[in-house]
Parts: structure tokens; sequence; C-alpha cells
């Protein structure tokens, strides 16, 4: 079995290494089993990336914490439907954009206003750059902002291959889309960023991956 | 193939580059711990989480966090009248499948706790005991073909023991153990589906240790063993097992 398992991990997690792989799957083992340690561990190695994809997608810290907080709950509840081979982090992140589709959904269908609040970026970074913190914080905003005008299902394609590093098969697998389809979402994820923050524009001759 | 950078360039990088920034605030400190009670509550094993070593007041007072923190999650919900009604319906009939159960298993536990059917002073570990061999006259098995097995262990100064296995499905809290004599042998009748089981006895709600007597055990993966039963299914007319 753990020849299988090592075989399909190879194609799963390009981004995580074979001992974090190694390392997830005994703490899912023992989270399983409803131990408290292992699933606080699962959490901890886990929430900043899964927090940053969240926020990335929604753009508003509030609803990022919640939707977090969220997928944790529901991923742990039901460790037990992670089937052997498939990497924890791929697997919280198909929960995490399964929830942010939801809220979409549902926003969508009150006709909520579902478009990026600039205001939760005037936050002071916890990592402040003197001298050109306001000048990278201003950058951020206008690519968050970007980003958030692109409609949902390219945004997380985009977020997916170049902030989580994922390979077109696990965006597939994770999007529920065929490799040609996450392709072409990323592809065009690319191009309208670039429409929209001309500025970064530069050098854009070489993406031709479609 | 391509490589993972190949289809980047400088534009991109630089784009990228602040989208892996963090969020402007971070997730509060107490995040994986509120997660994991709360998680653990609902689960209904909080207070019975192996192995972790926390003291009963702080498990119960994340655990009370975390539903506090429920709480006051704003959580829209729409319901039509009709689904309310059928709601209701279905809640009625939930209660009184449960309730009808729950007469059905203390009937069925009144059998497993007749002290007539308990052994005496045991010197040392009974358990586990194959109903065949010794519950004919204790106790039937139930209507789920469930054998009842003997779970004895001896801890002298243990002021609460239990035994969990992948029959209750771990939980130290289930399947508690009496010591009704004071002389520190434990046990309770256990009705168990028939095949073969893993089980550890938790003494005081954290240390878990494999049954002393039991012959058979097996690697948990975790550094310890769990300890093996084989039941096997009740037979109305077997004659009895001259072996056992």
């Amino acid at each position: 079995m753990t020849r299988a398992l090592g075989a399909a991990h190879q194609g799963e997690s390009r981004c995580m290494g074979a001992l974090d792989y190694e390392r997830d799957h005994q703490l899912v083992r023992r989270a399983v089993r409803a131990d408290r340690k292992a699933m606080r561990q699962i959490v901890e190695r886990h929430q900043d990336r899964v927090y940053r994809l969240i926020y990335r997608m929604v753009g508003d810290v509030e609803v990022a914490q919640d939707l977090t907080q969220e997928t944790f709950l529901k991923a742990l509840q039901k460790l037990d439907g992670l089937h052997q081979g498939q990497a924890l982090h791929r697997w919280l992140s198909q929960v995490a954009t399964n929830l942010v589709r939801d809220l979409w959904r549902t926003r969508k269908e009150r006709k909520e206003h579902v478009e990026f609040d600039e205001s939760t970026l005037n936050v002071a970074s916890p990592f402040p750059h003197p001298g050109r913190d306001a000048e990278s914080r201003q950058a951020g905003e206008r690519i968050q902002a970007a980003l958030m005008e692109l409609p949902l299902t390219y945004r997380e394609a985009f977020l997916l291959r170049y902030v989580e590093e994922m390979s077109y098969e696990e965006i597939g697998e994770t999007l529920d889309l065929g490799l040609s389809a996450a392709k072409v979402r990323v592809h065009r994820a690319r191009k309208m960023l670039r429409d929209l923050l001309p500025e970064y524009a530069v050098d854009g001759g070489t993406g031709n991956e479609g | 193939m391509k490589g993972k950078y190949e289809d980047w360039d400088v534009g991109l990088r630089q784009m990228v580059a602040v989208l892996r920034r963090p969020p402007p605030e971070r997730l509060p400190e107490s995040f994986a711990a509120s997660v994991t009670e709360r998680v653990l509550a609902e689960r209904g094993l909080a207070e019975s989480d192996a192995r972790s070593g926390r003291g009963v007041c702080q498990s119960w007072l994340q655990v009370l966090t975390g539903y506090l923190a429920a709480l006051f999650q704003p959580r829209p919900v729409v319901v039509r009248p009709i689904f309310q009604l059928a709601g209701m319906v279905a809640f009625g009939g939930i209660v009184a499948a449960m309730t009808l159960w729950s007469v059905q298993d203390s009937g069925t536990g009144a059998l497993a706790g007749d002290p007539a059917a308990a052994p005496g002073h045991a010197p040392a570990v009974e358990a586990p005991v194959d109903a065949p061999g010794h519950a004919p006259g204790d106790a039937p098995a139930d209507a789920y073909e469930h054998v009842l097995v003997r779970f004895a262990v001896r801890v002298p100064h243990a002021s609460q023991v239990s035994v969990a296995g992948d029959f209750n499905a771990w939980n130290a809290r289930q399947t508690p153990l009496q010591d009704p004599e004071g002389d520190g042998v434990w046990y309770a009748l256990v009705p168990v589906q028939p095949g073969v089981h893993q089980y550890m006895f938790v003494i005081d709600g954290e240390t878990w240790i494999a049954d002393p007597l039991s012959g058979q055990t097996v690697d948990d993966g975790f550094g310890q063993r769990n300890s093996l039963i084989r039941v096997e299914p009740r037979r109305d007319d077997a004659t009895p097992d001259p072996r056992i």
C-alpha cells in the first residue's frame, strides 16, 4: 500500500515535498480517530495558505477569516472522505473554492454587491517595509482590485496556478475541469489581468501555453 | 514538458509576488485551537479526546468559546413554510425512533449489567471472553446479531475505566467499566458484532493501555499496540465449545 500511495502522490503535489505529504498523511490518520493534537497540527500547517487563497478570492478579511474557519471545520469533519493518495493541501483548496463559490452564488441570488472592497486593505501590513510601504501597499491594492474584476471562475484558476503553484492537472481536479479547460481559464485570466494592469504587461509575449 | 516557471514573464512575476503576500490581518492566535475544539465538540468527543493530556476545564472553556463564536456568526436562513412543517414532522419521527431505540437498548443493557451474570472477584483480567462459551447463561445476542463480550481489567487505584475500540468508534466515554466490589477489578458486558476487533482500556480518561492479559496485539501505527479480540457469531443450536 505504501508503494501505491507513493506513486499516487508523485503526480499529486508538486509544491509539497514528499516529507510534507507523508507528515500530512500521518496526521490525517490520527485525526480521523479524533486525536486533538493531530487536528490542531493540520490546521496550523495549512491555515495561512488557505486563508491567503480565500482572501485573494473574496478580497475581504472578515469574510476570508469566516470562510477559512468553515473550510477547516468542514474538512476536519469529513477527513475520511480524503481518499488515499490525495494531497491534503489540494483537498483543502478544493473545499475552500467550493465554499467561495457557494458564497458568490448566494450573493448573486440576493443581488448583493460582490465587488472588491478596497477599504479592507487600508489596514497596516503586518510586515511593514519602511520607506516603500505606501507604494507597495498601493500596488497591492491595485492588483487585488484588478483580480476582483475577474469572474470568479477565472480568478480561482489564476490563483491556483500562480499563487498555489498547482499543475494544470491539479487545477483541473480541484475545479472539476478538464485539462484543456484549466489551461484556457488560466490563459484568459492572465490576459484579462494584463488588460486591467497594463503597467505589468511587460515581456508579455512568452505566455502561450493555452 | 514545461517547467514550473516557463510561462512566467517579468510583469506576471511582479503581480504574483504581491498576491503571495499574507492578507492585511492575521488569523487570531487561537484559530487552530478554536477550530479543533469546535470539530471535537460537534463530534461529541471534546472531553474524551485521547492522548492529549489536557485538563477538562480547559477543554470545556474552549468548547464554550467555540460555541459562542458560532452563535455570533451571521447565517441568513430562508425556509419555506412547507419545509418547516416537513422538518417538524421529521424531527418528531426521529425523536420517536430514538426513544423507542433507547428503550430497546436499555432492555439489553439491563441484561448486560445483571450482577448475577458478572464475574466475581477476578484476580486478573478476564476479558476478552467469547460469548459462545460464556454468555449462553448470561444474556442472548440482540436483534442485530451482537454478541455480549465481557471486558475486565484489574486497575486498583483508578477512579474511572472504560474500553474503547473500533466497535464503539474509539470513543473513550461511551463504554465505562464498573467496579461495584471496589476491589480494583473493572468489568462490563459490551455488545459487539462478530469479527475481529481492536480495543484498548482508558484509565481515568487519559491513559490508554492495551489489555495486559490479551495474547494478541497489533501495532496501532503510533508507537503503541492495540489488543485484538475475535468474536465468533452466536450459534443458538451449538453445543458448548470444549476448548473454552
